[in-house]
């Protein structure tokens, strides 16, 4: 599943309306919670950890793409 | 030059199998089978997929003609066109300057049709191949269309995916008429995987139609991932109402894939059906319990109406976050039934608003209060070293703080408030010295849980969880780290749902929702096989696997009457077989008084569950029916709903754990009254006779829909029927055990005629159940074998088997029907069989007994609630 896929899925939006511009700023679902859930789903779903350093700056889709690919992660 | 049709991309290879895995990863599949050219020197294979067709070579032994290649480490080997005409394009190619490396010469790869290498002015190899068309010297496209036709009959495999991928909406259209007839299930699920990744939002509504009945059609092919991709790519309101139907019948089989779960909220949301959207919400929380899931759920339902429920207040306190538990609690508390309000108390609040009379809490009014604080939130000092003086002090300290709070809440709420025990995220600080000089930590926390119980306990309606055993049950650590770090979560989240489960079995006693009596059955629940068939001997029941299952869930059981459960048995069992293992196996747990009532006869069951309702003088909704058999749970939903069937593992092993957790089983109190329950009941039904309910059983199997289809047996089933002969112990009036050839010789013997019957109901089809063999005299016809499936005992069904014979005896000018019958001591279910319908005996001769009954006036009537198919001859 993508990060895309994954994102959509956290929060009950529409794949499509998934990009790399979309954040914490623009997506109201993504609360502090919302965040945590995203985390622990990511880390679940691609076998990654993330600090709680990097957790804390992965608010937009771009930006957690990024994060993975520099793991190594591709989808 | 024209005429050249590219036909593959020859690659050099060392090792053909170790190419095609990589050539398999990016999609290629083999196509046909390897051939050797000893011609050429090689050994090829060709695949076919993603791209154009790819031919891996590579050398038989002592040959080196790709020598050259594989030294540089070169794949590109050569790019091969068909021609129609060898002879004109070797000229056509030699005169751009080719240098000819093979000459046209036969090739094995191509069924003996000529090959000819030439190497280009530009080092470009090229191979020519000769077309099928012209070197067979087929004359007229009839027979290139006949070929075509052949083939694609030999190989409807690779042309229905091929089809697919080019034109689903034709691949689905072929299936839907009969294109995978004959195909195995995994070829026809490959096939409709491939066309359903098509599916896109350019179908048409025919089309999607098309899809639907060829989906419909190989309804046990069907691969859910693609089918509910399928459906979420498609706009919902272009969602055809027999694609929802397709997507429900698919529900049935994967009853827990989330994708088709996920589609299935979406379409009943689009349809309006609230309570069918709540309801697969909960199945989808329940089939995927994440946060993510679980919080979806949540969010969902949100936005929707309410559904119909027990309305209940729950309400969390804790001293940590507990934001992403609540969308757990409120999805066990839906699937109790219990549509919840919850109330989460501001954060680190839970002191002030247990004690605090204006706080939210107390006008929220909770029917139940969990309360979960940390020991490492009450004692910070516990992340570093502290005395054994300082923990004992810190302890007593932390107890205090939770017990006023306690206290106060109890001081104007009478609810029931639960309390978490203690857990620490912290080992102690002296490692594997721990205990060995002072008080380890988990020591320390053990005595102060059995402080914090003992002290709940002198208060009325205060509970602990306790916490140690529920985390060392669950395989997700006592802690999560990161989180508690990033947000204050203490739980890790993979605990969650099962707090919530735990949350459930309380809230379940305080609604209201404790079930008073469970209902079992016998064969395969109480003990393994089947008693009627192995014998008391040969039944699974014992101290050692396979059996120690069954005694380990019977112990469960017992203890069931002290939380005043009391227990009954409703079962398809000879009552004589059943008694003597509950009074005489040695290892049976539960003997006969351990039950309230038993009904162990051949009458459906919830026929049974009316009458012991009737005779313990309780409401149908107090019962709890656990039974092996899906069939027979699907039948009790159906017609009792208010029953609690539970889904029972398929692992006997996994029974005991699946009752200990249901919440309808808990109880907040048990009285005097509860514990003497259970003798009162026993006491009655010694008093009262077993007798019959009041609902008529005629009116509950015309509700069941039954269908049976009467025809000859043919050889197409003759060896399920000749497996019936064998396997049939119970009902079955003369256990011949006829073997395939003797069945073979009498289904074409104009002297006998042999019967099977199918039967189905709108549940379930059952299959071919029922076997009957008749003798045909002139006045008389014999029916010498009659066998049944005892999983239809009790539908009239072989009443149904026993008309269609008398009608045909009929139409042939007999007038009387015997039936021959031999006792054994297994076929006791079949012993009434003639009786019942008529029959007297007449005599017994050589131990079989003789009956008989007139067919005029009268026939055998046909059962007025089962509907006869019309017969396939």
């Amino acid at each position: 599943m993508s990060p895309e896929h994954l994102v959509a899925k956290v929060f009950g939006l529409h794949p499509s309306r998934v990009t790399d511009a979309t954040s914490n700023q623009d997506t109201p679902e993504w609360d502090s919670l919302g965040h945590v859930t995203l985390i622990m789903e990511l880390e679940g779903h691609y076998g990654v950890s993330f600090s709680t350093e990097e957790a804390l700056f992965l608010t937009s889709v771009g930006v957690l793409k990024r994060t993975l690919t520099e793991r190594g992660i591709t989808w | 030059m024209e005429g050249l049709r590219f036909h593959h991309v020859g690659l050099a290879c060392a090792d053909l199998d170790a190419e095609e895995r990589v050539f398999a990863r990016l999609g290629y599949t083999r196509e046909g089978t390897d051939f050797e050219d000893p011609a050429q020197g090689v050994r090829g294979r060709f695949l076919v997929g993603s791209g154009q067709r790819v031919e891996l070579l590579c050398e038989l032994p002592n040959a080196t003609v790709l020598r050259p290649w594989l030294r540089k480490g070169v794949k590109m080997y050569h790019v091969a066109y068909e021609v129609a005409d060898l002879a004109t394009a070797d000229t056509a190619v030699m005169a751009v300057g080719a240098r000819r490396v093979v000459a046209p010469v036969p090739a094995v790869a191509f069924s003996g049709r000529c090959i000819a290498f030439y190497m280009m002015p530009n080092g470009f190899l090229v191979e020519l191949i000769e077309a099928p068309s012209v070197s067979a010297g087929w004359g007229s496209a009839a027979d290139v269309l006949a070929t075509a036709a052949r083939r694609a009959f030999e190989e409807p495999r690779r042309l229905l995916t091929a089809l697919a991928v080019v034109d689903p909406a034709a691949c689905f259209r072929s299936i839907a008429s009969g294109a995978a007839t004959g195909l195995s299930r995994e070829a026809v699920t490959s096939i409709l995987a491939t066309a359903l990744s098509q599916v896109g939002p350019d179908m048409t509504a025919e089309d999607l139609e098309t899809a639907a009945a060829a989906l419909n059609a190989n309804a046990n092919a069907v691969p859910p991932d693609e089918l509910a991709r399928a459906i979420s790519t498609l706009a919902l309101e272009r969602v055809p109402a027999f694609l929802t139907t397709v997507l429900h019948a698919q529900l049935e089989r994967h009853a827990t894939h989330p994708g088709l779960l996920r589609a299935a909220v979406a379409l009943a949301i689009r349809a309006g059906e609230t309570d069918r959207a709540h309801a697969f919400l909960t199945r989808l929380g329940l089939a995927e319990p994440t946060p993510a899931t679980a919080a979806f759920v949540r969010t969902t339902r949100g936005r929707l109406p309410e559904s119909g429920g027990l309305p209940a207040r729950v309400a969390l306190l804790s001293s940590f976050t507990v934001a992403q538990l609540v969308p757990f609690v409120d999805l066990m508390c839906r699937n109790l039934g219990v549509v919840p309000k919850i109330y989460v108390a501001p954060f680190n609040s839970w002191m002030r608003e247990m004690v605090d009379e204006g706080a939210g809490l107390r006008g929220f009014n909770p029917h139940v209060a969990f309360l979960s604080v940390a020991i490492d939130d009450l004692v910070p000092e516990l992340v570093g070293f502290l005395t054994p003086k300082e923990l004992a002090a810190a302890g007593e300290e932390a107890l205090g703080r939770v017990m006023a709070a306690v206290e106060r809440f109890r001081g104007w709420s009478r609810e029931p408030v639960v309390v978490h025990g203690f857990h620490s995220a912290f080992r102690d600080p002296a490692g594997v010295l721990a205990g060995r000089e002072l008080l380890s930590r988990s020591q320390w926390l053990g005595e102060l849980n059995a402080q914090l119980a003992e002290r709940l306990r002198a208060l009325p309606g205060c509970y602990m969880l306790d916490m140690v055993d529920l985390l060392s049950r669950v395989d997700a650590g006592v802690d999560a780290a990161k989180m508690r770090h990033l947000a204050a979560i203490r739980l890790p989240a993979a605990v969650l749902p099962e707090v919530a489960r735990a949350y459930a079995r309380y809230v379940a006693p305080r609604m209201g929702l404790t079930r008073k009596c469970v209902v079992v059955d016998l064969d395969n629940t109480l003990w393994g096989g089947i008693v009627g068939e192995d014998g008391p001997d040969g039944i699974r029941l014992g101290h050692t696997s396979p059996g120690s299952e069954y005694v380990e869930f019977q112990q469960f059981l017992a203890m069931l009457p002290q939380r005043g459960i009391i227990l009954a048995v409703n079962s398809k069992n000879n009552v004589d077989d059943a008694m003597q293992v509950i009074q005489h196996h040695e290892a049976m747990v539960l003997r006969e008084t351990a039950f309230s009532a038993l009904r162990i006869n051949w009458l459906p069951k919830p026929e049974n569950m009316a009458s012991i309702a009737e005779e313990l003088g309780i409401g149908v909704e107090s019962f709890v029916f656990v039974d092996d058999n899906p069939d027979e749970r699907r039948l009790m939903r159906h017609a009792l709903p208010q029953v609690l069937t539970v889904e029972m593992p398929r692992d006997p092993a996994l029974y005991r754990a699946t009752l200990e957790a249901l919440p309808e089983l808990q109880t907040l109190e048990v009285t005097g009254e509860d514990r003497s329950r259970v003798g009162q009941y026993r006491a009655k039904r010694e008093r009262e006779q077993m007798r019959m309910t009041t609902i008529s059983l005629e009116e509950y199997l015309h509700s069941l829909g039954i269908r049976v289809m009467i025809a000859p047996c043919s050889e197409a089933n003759l060896s399920r029927v000749a497996q019936l002969f064998q396997r049939t112990n119970q009902f079955n009036v003369t256990t011949r055990r006829h073997d395939a050839p003797l069945l073979a010789r009498r289904m074409t013997d104009p002297g006998w005629r042999l019967y099977t019957l199918r039967a189905g109901d709108r549940f379930s089809d059952h299959g071919l159940v029922a076997i009957a063999i008749a003798r045909l005299g002139i006045s008389a016809w014999t029916v010498e074998s009659f066998l049944m499936s005892c999983r239809v005992i009790g539908y009239g069904i072989e009443t149904a088997l026993l008309a269609a014979i008398a009608e045909d005896a009929v139409a042939h000018g007999a007038t009387r029907l015997d039936g021959e019958f031999v006792p054994t001591k297994k076929n006791q279910p079949a012993r009434d069989l003639y009786e019942r319908h008529g029959f007297a005996m007449r005599e017994t001769i050589g131990g079989v007994q003789q009956w008989e009954r007139s067919l005029a006036p009268v026939s055998i009537a046909f059962p007025a609630w089962i509907a006869r198919d019309s017969d396939v001859a």
